[in-house]
C-alpha cells in the first residue's frame, strides 16, 4: 500500500474534506462527509448512481461550494488550487459538429497559461507530451469528432494531463471503453498513479481495486476501504453485484476510517 | 451581369459601390465572430440583440429632432442600443433563474417596440421598412468609415482571443477551472457579436442580419474540421453572398437585402439537401 502513514507526513494532504455535507435543495446528496487524501494516493470512488461521486468531484474542483464543512485541496481551498488538478469530466457537453483537432483539444489544457495570445513551443511540447503518453500522439491532427468513444476518453485524459496537474481526477474514465481496452487503460492509470494523486470515479470495483490503494464507497457518506483488504475472493463475489452491497456486506476495517479520523 | 460592373464604375451609381464596400469590409467579421456565434449555439442570442438595435436608432432619430442632438446618428444610437442589449442578454442568461429564452424573447419585442414608438412619434417621414430590411441608398461614406473602425475592432479582437475563446466554446466548464474567465469571454464574445451586426444593418436591414451571420458559417461548418477553417470558408461565402446578391438585385430590379440573403440560404440548403441525398445513396 502506498498510503504513507498519515501522522507522519509533515506534507499538507492532497485533498482533505471536514464534515462536508451539500443538497440541491432540500434533497441531501452528501452528509459529513469527512477524509484526507495524501499526495501520491490512489483512490477509487465506487457506489450507486445519483449516490454522489460526481457532486464529491465537483466539490473538490470549486464547482459547487459545500453547504456546510471545509474542503482543503493541497492546503488550500478548491479555488485556489484548480490550476493544479487535472480533470477528465464524465460526460462532455461536447457538440458533434463542432470542428476541432485532437491537438487543438489537448492544448486546451493549456488555455489558463496564454493570455490573450498563442500557445507557445513548449506549450505544444508538453500537449504532444501528454498524448504520447496516453499512445494518442499519432491521433493529433484527427478531427476530434471522428474518434470512437474510447480514443475521446483517453484524449480527454490526456489533456487533464497537460495541465501538469498534481491531481488528476477522472469521471468514469472506463465508461464507453471496449472490455479489450480496459486493460490498457489499467496499465496507463498505473503509471500516472505513480506521480500523480489520482482519484478516479468508476462504476467498476474489479477494475479499479488493482490500481488504487484505497476505494472510497459514496453513497450520501463515504466509507472508506484499503483495498489490501478486497482482494481475491472478496472482490469476485462483489464483482456483478450491486456496487451498495460493498457498503452492506464488507465490514468497514479499522485502517479505512482511522484515516479519515486522525486527520 | 456586366451592366452590374460597369454600374459599380458609374458615378452616379456610388451607393452601390458603397454598398458592395460594406458588404466586403464586414464579411470578415462575420465569418469570424459568426463562426464563434454558431458553434456556442447562440443564433437567438443574436437574433434578440439585432432586434434591439431598432430601439437606438429610434430614439437617436427622436433625440436628433426633438432635441437637435446632430451627434446623435442612427449609427451611434445603433452602436449603444447593440452594446447594452448585449451586456443585458449576457448578464441575464449567466445569472438570472428565470427561463432565460423567455426573457431573452422579451428583450427583443421590447427593443423592436421602443423603435417603433419613437419612430412614430419623430416629426417627418421615416420609413422604418429601410431600417428593417435595408436600403442601400441610405449608406453614407460616413458610414463607411465607422463600418471600418467596429470591423478592425471586432477582427482584432476575434483573432486575439481565438485560442482561449476555442476553449470557452467547446467546454466552458473546463476553461472555467483553468482560470480562464469564461463569463468575460461570454460577454465579450456577445458585445463582439453587437458590433458585427451593427456593420451590415444598414445594407440587409434588421430582421435579415442575423442570416448573414449565421448561414455562411452553418455553411462552411459542413466543410470545416478546424475553426479557423470554419471562419476562412463563412468570409468566403460572406463576399460571395453579399456580391453575387447585389449583382442579383441590379440585374433583377430586386431589393439588396432580401437578394442578398436568399443567396446565402441558397447555399445552405443546397449544402444540406446535397448532404442528406449523398447519405441516402451511400
Amino acid at each position: 500500500m502506498k498510503t504513507p502513514e498519515p501522522t507522519l507526513s509533515p506534507e499538507l494532504p492532497a485533498i482533505h474534506c471536514e464534515q462536508v455535507s451539500f443538497s440541491h435543495g432540500e434533497v441531501p446528496i452528501l452528509t459529513d462527509v469527512s477524509f484526507t487524501i495524501q499526495k501520491l494516493d490512489a483512490v477509487a470512488l465506487v457506489g450507486p448512481n445519483g449516490g454522489g461521486k460526481s457532486t464529491l468531484l465537483k466539490l473538490i474542483l470549486g464547482l459547487l461550494t459545500p453547504q456546510s464543512g471545509t474542503i482543503q485541496v493541497l492546503g488550500v481551498t478548491p479555488q485556489q488550487a484548480r490550476k493544479k488538478i487535472g480533470y477528465m469530466p464524465q460526460y462532455l457537453q461536447y457538440d458533434p459538429s463542432f470542428p476541432v483537432s485532437v491537438m487543438d483539444v489537448v492544448l486546451m489544457g493549456r488555455a489558463g497559461a496564454i493570455g490573450l495570445g498563442r500557445y507557445s513551443a513548449e506549450d505544444q511540447r508538453i500537449a504532444m507530451q501528454a498524448m504520447t503518453e496516453l499512445a494518442v500522439d499519432r491521433l493529433a491532427s484527427r478531427p476530434f469528432n471522428t474518434l470512437s468513444g474510447g480514443q475521446r476518453q483517453r484524449i480527454l485524459i490526456a489533456r487533464a494531463l497537460a495541465c501538469e496537474p498534481e491531481i488528476l481526477l477522472l469521471d468514469e474514465p472506463t465508461a464507453n471503453v471496449d472490455p479489450g481496452v480496459e486493460l490498457q487503460f489499467f496499465e496507463i492509470l498505473k503509471r500516472l498513479a505513480s506521480r500523480v494523486t489520482v482519484l478516479t470515479v468508476s462504476h467498476d470495483l474489479g477494475f479499479v481495486s488493482q490500481m488504487v490503494s484505497r476505494v472510497f464507497c459514496v453513497n450520501r457518506q463515504v466509507n472508506i476501504h484499503p483495498t489490501s483488504e478486497l482482494t481475491g475472493e472478496i472482490i469476485r463475489e462483489m464483482y456483478g453485484g450491486d456496487v451498495r452491497m460493498v457498503r452492506h456486506d464488507h465490514c468497514c476495517s479499522e485502517q479505512g476510517h482511522s484515516h479519515a479520523e486522525l486527520l | 451581369m456586366l451592366s452590374y460592373f460597369s454600374a459599380l464604375t458609374d458615378p452616379d451609381m456610388v451607393f452601390l459601390r458603397y454598398a458592395l464596400f460594406a458588404g466586403l469590409l464586414a464579411a470578415p467579421a462575420f465569418g469570424i465572430i459568426g463562426t464563434y456565434v454558431v458553434a456556442k449555439r447562440m443564433t437567438y442570442l443574436a437574433g434578440a440583440i439585432a432586434h434591439c438595435v431598432l430601439g437606438g436608432i429610434g430614439a437617436a432619430l427622436y433625440c436628433q429632432v426633438h432635441y437637435g442632438l446632430a451627434w446623435l446618428t442612427p449609427m451611434l444610437g445603433a452602436i449603444v442600443a447593440a452594446i447594452g442589449a448585449a451586456l443585458l442578454i449576457g448578464l441575464i442568461s449567466l445569472r438570472s433563474r428565470e427561463r432565460v429564452d423567455s426573457v431573452i424573447g422579451a428583450i427583443w419585442v421590447l427593443g423592436m417596440a421602443t423603435g417603433i414608438i419613437f419612430i412614430a412619434k419623430t416629426p417627418g417621414y421615416i420609413d422604418p421598412m429601410s431600417y428593417l430590411f435595408g436600403n442601400i441608398l441610405m449608406i453614407t461614406g460616413r458610414d463607411l468609415l465607422t463600418i471600418a473602425v467596429l470591423d478592425v475592432i471586432v477582427i482584432g479582437l476575434g483573432l486575439l482571443s481565438y485560442n482561449r475563446m476555442l476553449a470557452v466554446c467547446f467546454d466552458e466548464e473546463f476553461a472555467r477551472l483553468r482560470g480562464i474567465r469564461t463569463e468575460l469571454y461570454t460577454l465579450l464574445l456577445l458585445c463582439l457579436t453587437a458590433l458585427t451586426i451593427v456593420l451590415m444593418v444598414r445594407v440587409v436591414g434588421i430582421v435579415m442580419v442575423i442570416a448573414l451571420f449565421t448561414l455562411p458559417a452553418a455553411t462552411a461548418s459542413h466543410f470545416s474540421t478546424r475553426i479557423w477553417q470554419m471562419m476562412l470558408l463563412a468570409t468566403l461565402l460572406g463576399i460571395i453572398s453579399v456580391g453575387g446578391g447585389l449583382a442579383l438585385s441590379y440585374d433583377l430590379d430586386l431589393p439588396s437585402g432580401p437578394a442578398i440573403v436568399m443567396l446565402a440560404g441558397f447555399f445552405y440548403l443546397t449544402v444540406i439537401v446535397g448532404k442528406g441525398l449523398k447519405n441516402k445513396l451511400r
